[in-house]
């Protein structure tokens, strides 16, 4: 098992040299450079050439990377082009939120999901079960910035109430920052429990229907202690994967609701970034993201061998 | 296993057996319909101005009303359903085709080319999916071809992943050893047994795919990456100035909306469904 | 010219045709009163202490008043700085702000006297030492930079000024190299502010820092969320401000924003004007101002200059003079913004009297005009091009707009859409064929002008020496009658070249709560000072 877990760990080093390279190159590939963009106010026309310099942008590609590889193993993002703020401190500022809303939406997920998931499954092809696949899929169908727009809306015309737009954190004010972040959070619960469901409710399908579990109808356990002790403990395995890895994917997607909502996360600061180039901020988070998903992968991927007995790594 | 046409009664069991899944084949089969037949429903030209007609209610004469250019909403609608067939087909063919190549190539000769692949694979997968949107739609530009780019791109990375599995577990398949042993060609290994094979998880991938395509667009619309205008889509309907007129013309976006939600709703439907049919071949995540 | 027939049901319709039959109303008789909007707020009572002001703001790329060119800028640089003078709200006089009085001795010579015991922020670097003549040498220097990677109004007065004396610790002597009309003008705008030299040097810039002897001191600056300001106790006007605190919160969607106003988050905010009669329904006690915006619309074609020659077919005069008889100004109006703008006779806005060109110059709508100067231009059957434009924003619409009205006449518009970042690329690199632009303009008419066709413009070139000269020749002119009869020829200049079209002036809305007292929303919507104001009856 750690002979596994060494050898995915050496894995990572080529992965993330293949991320930095990919994430520096595909940049500076998109069209209108910085050094054009930020000329382009200036009153007189002025020295290309004196600007690049500035920003260490006249060096050839390779010693650039080199360069930015060397800082990045001791741990320095750089500054950002437009503010000279350090990358890394911006992204520690932000992360908490993204962090939050992530965390948030998975609980609301699983909420919703693991209950109708398991309800489905035992009460499987009745109309309760067409009605929470239905309900799920109703849920993810609907964009989630459209959803947003209504509640907002909607509330702040009949009630004259609409979520706080500053952002708080937790420890400050549990109760500010809750109201903030509940709507959108459940929001994005609801887009993720709609594949959670499906997944609970066939894991508990297929868990149903083995063995140890006819062995206890058969002993007459009821229902409720039967799903309890036996279902869920092996079903929840692979559900709490899929999670996992949807935790990825809202590190990045939660762009919409943090423009909705006045969220100062990392989704929205990358795509300020993007949208005015600003290289080290760009290169910094998607840094910054992929390891961190690529070492959620393994741990995950460690985890599951852990709680299943029966997986085997070979 | 082979193709799986069956008689007609056995189709009317599986049905039978799946009615939300045909409830999503029906509203798939409407869109697409609609999609086609575009020109022959629209009962105006969804691009023509006319500020005379702005902003009217659902009437007569418009039945879904009018935007604020004076276009019937109807016919934006409509050609909106042939906008999102575009893009969710040209989306989930580039992807299903780099999938489908990466996935045999990886799972099939394994070892190195498997290795190197996968290290290639996992690097895409690290940037959460809307961050490799955005960084596509950024490079190439506004407009319905980069959108469609930049979904295929961005769906390459986990398909390839569910095919590499399923084409893992039809290889240890006795009855390729057998093919192989008797000296048949890689390719046309490939070609008649594995393609086959592993046509119901594309066929899953690419519905569940259709389904994201929709629902993805409209949310690229919302930043601004969307379909410029005066192409009629769904999401840029929804997300520009649907909102905008919200409370004075909520008709703008919520035509849209339901579309959108259909189609959606239809896909999945269908999509869950055959993956259903196909189980266990195909469930995802770690096996 | 009349006004084109309105149909339609939906509930703004009247309110819409009123605006749009006023505009046109105007436009048809060449009232003199197109007045810029501005709106008193309600005003009565007696002052009230304490509160916190929360105004929705915009993106704010930095906050270094003589670097950066974005509006949203001067919202944060107003509750820190001064200058030296100031414009009313409605930017027709020039009022004291730091000097207490000026006078210009001869034709080259300005002196101005500074108030006494005015004291910068108490805090670090500066720690509340007294504002002196250096300190305004040093801002107006800083001003005329041309240091490369930034931005800048510098064409103010870079070149203009032969020097800058400080006879003593409160006067200031400029002598100007030639006669030079915008001065007083430019001393005034809101651009530029004082700053003090210590602050610069040692943050480098002052991009992120606001340290100036206004009325609200700088406790908080986060870019993309917010900006707070607490109360200066030491201002130099005694009393003021009444506020304890001032926020400035970003929302960038604008959906969210006018909700937040509708949830009583903002005391001040923008509002879109398709939710005007939502807001106003919601609670009748709000106050929506309705303010002619400075930054005019327009459809701009190829630029060109000595390095950058004109291509085919904006080469042909008719061509672009073609292109401006088939655009309908009315129509963007209607489409883009529900009526809410109006039409423009020149780069000047039509409310700046009497610099605007009177409305009997427009050009004239007349599609037959169009088609038959395009014939004659060689190109009878018309031609295809390429328009690019920002988006996401109003401007894209006005863009379809452009291809809509166009296409009658045989023109095929491509439109391009590009993020803005790379809309900016191209507009700065001057190669392109059409696109539509939002332009600035200022207090100083030839802010309108001067950087766009002027020898020197940046915004745009164009390379009409006559053009040149006369916009050189405009600034010389002391006597106003004279200038304007200039800047009118420059104007008419401008139409017959035709190089832009311009489309139309927004109407933006301002929503104001019921408790936020003695506030006069300005024609310059960013410019924003809130030290005369009081909240009275503001929920915690």
């Amino acid at each position: 098992m750690s002979r596994y877990v060494l050898r995915r760990l050496i894995l990572l080093l080529p992965t993330m040299i293949l991320v930095t390279l990919l994430v520096f190159s595909i940049i500076r590939l998109l069209p209108g450079d910085i050094v054009t963009l930020m000329m382009s106010e200036q009153g007189y026309a002025s020295d290309k050439a004196v600007l690049e310099r500035m920003l260490g942008l006249d060096q050839p590609f390779y010693r650039q990377y080199v360069s930015y590889l060397g800082k990045v193993l001791q741990g320095d993002l750089g500054v950002s082009f437009w503010t000279k703020e350090p990358v890394l401190d911006e992204i520690l500022r932000r992360l908490p939120v993204s962090l939050e809303l992530a965390v948030l939406a998975m609980f609301f997920g699983l909420l919703i999901a693991v209950p109708t998931g398991i309800f489905s499954a035992v009460r499987q092809d009745t109309w309760l079960d067409y009605l929470f696949r239905t309900g799920a899929i109703g849920g993810l169908s609907v964009p989630g910035f459209w959803m947003a727009t209504v509640v907002i809306v909607s509330a702040s015309i009949w009630w004259q109430w609409v979520p706080p737009m500053r952002y708080t954190p937790f420890a400050r004010d549990p109760v500010r920052n809750l109201s903030q972040l509940l709507l959108p959070a459940f929001i994005l619960g609801l887009a993720l429990s709609a594949s959670v469901m499906r997944m609970t409710r066939s894991m508990v399908l297929e868990v149903l229907r083995e063995d140890y579990v006819r062995t206890a109808w058969a002993k007459g356990l009821p229902e409720s202690v039967v799903i309890a002790r036996h279902v869920l403990k092996n079903a929840m395995i692979p559900v709490v994967t899929v999670m996992g890895l949807q935790l990825s994917a809202l590190l990045g997607g939660t762009v919409i609701m943090e423009s909705i909502f006045v969220l100062p996360g990392m989704g929205k600061f990358l795509l300020d970034a993007i949208t005015w180039r600003d290289y080290p901020v760009i290169q910094g988070i998607n840094l910054f993201l992929a390891t961190s998903i690529i070492l959620l992968n393994l741990v995950i991927d460690v985890v599951y061998g852990f709680l299943d007995p029966r997986i085997r790594f070979g | 296993m082979s193709s799986k046409t069956g008689s007609i009664g056995r189709v009317f069991r599986v049905m039978r057996g799946k009615p939300l899944g045909v409830l999503g084949g029906l509203l798939i089969l409407i869109l697409v319909t609609t999609a086609l037949l575009a020109p022959v429903l629209a009962p105006y030209d969804p691009v023509k101005m006319k500020s005379i007609d702005r902003l009217q209610a659902p009437s007569l004469n418009h039945p879904l009303g009018t935007d604020d250019f004076g276009r019937d909403i109807l016919s934006r609608v409509i050609y909106g359903a042939r906008i999102s067939m575009l893009l969710g087909l040209g989306a989930v063919a580039i992807s299903t085709l780099l999938a489908t190549i990466i996935g045999i190539l990886s799972g099939y000769y394994g070892g190195r080319i498997d290795t190197v692949l996968q290290r290639c694979i996992d690097t895409l997968m690290a940037f959460p999916g809307f961050v490799v949107l955005l960084t596509i739609m950024a490079m190439l530009g506004q407009g319905l071809g980069s959108v469609i780019l930049a979904l295929g791109i961005g769906g390459t990375a986990g398909n390839a992943r569910i095919i590499r599995s399923a084409v893992l577990a039809i290889r240890e398949n006795q009855y390729l050893e057998v093919a192989r042993a008797t000296g048949c060609q890689d390719w046309r290994i490939i070609t008649r047994h594995i393609l086959p094979n592993i046509a119901a998880p594309i066929m899953v991938v690419v519905t569940l795919g259709l389904g994201v395509a929709v629902l993805a667009e409209s949310s690229l619309s919302f930043l601004g990456f969307g379909v410029p205008p005066p192409t009629p889509s769904w999401g840029a309907m929804l997300s520009g100035s649907g909102r905008t007129y919200m409370i004075q013309a909520p008709w703008m976006a919520v035509f849209p909306g339901i579309a959108i939600s259909l189609a959606v709703f239809g896909f999945n439907m269908l999509g869950d469904a055959l993956r259903d049919l196909l189980d266990p071949k195909l469930r995802g995540g770690p096996q | 010219m009349k006004p084109s027939e309105q149909g339609t049901s939906g509930a703004l319709a009247p309110v819409s045709r009123r605006r749009f039959l006023q505009a046109g109303a105007l436009a048809v008789t060449g009232l003199a009163a197109v007045e810029p909007r501005v709106a008193w707020a309600q005003g009565k009572g007696e002052a009230k202490r304490g509160g916190t002001l929360v105004v929705r703001s915009g993106p704010i790329r930095g906050i270094d008043p003589h670097l950066e060119t974005w509006a949203t800028t001067l919202q944060v640089v107003h509750q820190t700085y001064n200058a030296l003078l100031k414009f009313n709200h409605d930017g027709t006089k020039i009022l004291p702000d730091l000097a207490e009085s000026w006078e210009q001795k001869d034709d080259l010579t300005y002196v101005f006297r500074l108030r006494q015991g005015v004291k910068f922020h108490n805090v670090p670097p500066v720690n509340g030492r007294e504002l002196t003549s250096e300190d305004v040498k040093y801002s107006i220097e800083r001003q005329m930079t041309n240091q490369p990677g930034k931005f800048q109004h510098a064409y103010f007065f870079l070149d203009k000024l032969a020097s800058i004396q400080t006879p003593d610790k409160y006067s200031i002597v400029f002598k100007t190299k030639e006669s030079y009309a915008p001065f007083l003008n430019y001393i005034a705008s809101p651009w530029t502010v004082i700053v003090a030299r210590e602050v610069v040097e040692k943050h480098g810039d002052l991009q992120r820092h606001a340290i100036g002897t206004g009325p609200f001191i700088m406790q908080e600056y986060r870019r993309d969320q917010e900006a707070v300001f607490v109360k200066n106790p030491n201002y130099f006007r005694k009393g003021l401000p009444y506020l304890d605190e001032v926020r400035l919160q970003y929302v960038i969607d604008p959906v969210a924003a006018t909700a937040a106003f509708r949830g009583q988050q903002t005391d001040i905010s923008y509002v879109e004007f398709a939710d005007v009669a939502s807001i106003k329904a919601t609670n009748p006690r709000v106050h929506v101002a309705e303010i002619t915006t400075m930054f005019p619309i327009v459809l701009r074609t190829r630029p060109y200059d000595e390095q950058r020659p004109l291509k085919p077919p904006f080469t042909e005069k008719k061509v672009r003079q073609a292109i401006q008889a088939a655009i309908k100004p009315e129509e963007f109006i209607e489409i883009v913004r529900s009526g809410w703008g109006i039409t423009m006779t020149g780069p000047v806005p039509t409310y700046r009297k009497p610099w605007a060109l009177p409305a009997s110059a427009r050009p004239e709508f007349d599609l037959k005009k169009a088609k038959r100067l395009l014939a004659e231009a060689g190109y009878a059957n018309g031609f295809e091009t390429e328009l690019i434009v920002g988006s996401p924003g109003d401007n894209v619409k006005s863009a379809q707009v452009v291809k809509d009205q166009l296409a009658k006449v045989g023109i095929q518009v491509n439109l391009k859409p590009m993020e803005m970042a790379q809309y900016y690329n191209k507009s700065y690199s001057y190669d392109y064929s059409m696109s539509v632009h939002t332009a600035l303009t200022g207090e100083e008419p030839e802010e309108a002008f001067r950087p766009y066709y002027g020898a020197n413009a940046t915004y745009y070139r164009w390379g009409n020496k006559e053009i040149h000269r006369l916009i050189d020749e405009q600034a010389k002119i002391l006597d106003q009658k004279r200038r304007v009869e200039m800047v009118h020829l420059i104007q008419r200049m401008l139409l017959d070249d035709a190089p832009n079209v311009f489309l139309y002036t927004p109407i933006a809305h301002y929503g104001v709560q019921p408790w936020v007292k003695n506030y006069t929303v300005p024609i310059n919507a960013y410019d924003q000072r809130y030290e005369e104001i009081w909240l009275d009856g503001k929920k915690a």
